[in-house]
């Protein structure tokens, strides 16, 4: 058994229409601070003062190779020393001929993981993994996942926006 | 008049966007429930002067000027103060 991965970049997301909701997470073009030439990544910015959730998603295929398993695997940071931050994520996983046609699958429970900021410095990269309810997916399935934040939720007492520049999903082979 | 729980809300949303976000930004070293509890601290420490605050005015300020008006004064002070 070993662990497969597929990248999910901030770039390849898709945001929502920002209809009730359905509301966007921020996008936004960072720049490094080194020496010229200087990093530029895009993020994906979740509210913490809000009081709505936001939203991104990324669709794929599920490798051929897919045994079992499903994480998600973000890579984040904020502008802050405190707090926790409880990221939350739902699948919905189809396969040809579903009696669901893929705009009327709705998603699995969400799973989540709730982590603290680095208290040591601000902005350092912090790293939460979700376990995910995998809607009964199979290798070659559509998968379709949402990755968001409520700020509302009283485990999520970070005030600050957390900036996603990456996550990945892992699975089992 | 005390703020409801999503006027707090809104300000705790304002406060972060001015003081935690942009190029000059400061960490934020307070959760948000510390900052909704000073924000309902202050809010009740306006309520219990505000009739103080409004004794402290020269006429014909005082008298002459809308609760509004006195607002928007205490605001642009308190800006000077804290911005230059």
């Amino acid at each position: 058994m070993a662990t497969g991965t597929i990248q999910l970049s901030p770039g390849a997301a898709v945001l929502p229409d920002g209809s009730s909701g359905n509301v966007q997470a921020g996008t936004s073009r960072r720049q490094g601070t080194e020496s010229n030439p200087k990093k530029h990544f895009l993020a994906l910015d979740f509210d913490g003062a809000g009081s709505v959730p936001e939203h991104a998603w990324w669709s794929f295929t599920l490798p051929a190779d897919y045994a079992s398993g499903g994480s998600l695997l973000i890579n984040w940071f904020a502008n802050a020393t405190t707090g926790n931050v409880k990221w939350q994520a739902r699948v919905s996983a189809i396969s040809p001929g579903d009696t669901d046609t893929p705009l009327e699958r709705a998603q699995a429970a969400a799973g989540n993981a709730t982590t603290g900021v680095n208290a040591t410095e601000a902005n350092r990269l912090v790293q939460s993994s979700i376990t995910l309810s995998m809607d009964s997916a199979v290798a070659r399935d559509t998968i379709f996942i949402v990755l968001f934040r409520d700020p509302a939720d009283g485990s999520d007492t970070c005030s600050v926006d957390a900036t996603v520049v990456g996550a990945t999903f892992e699975y089992t082979y | 008049m005390a703020l409801t729980d999503p006027q707090k809300r809104k300000a705790l949303q304002e406060f972060v966007q001015e003081v935690y976000t942009g190029d000059n930004a400061v960490p934020a070293t307070f959760t948000k429930d510390e900052i909704v509890a000073a924000a309902t601290a202050i809010d009740g420490w306006i309520d219990a002067n505000q009739a103080s605050f409004n004794q402290a005015l020269p006429e014909p300020f005082k008298s002459g000027a809308s609760a509004s008006l006195k607002a928007a004064l205490f605001m642009a002070i308190v800006e000077r103060r804290f911005r230059g």
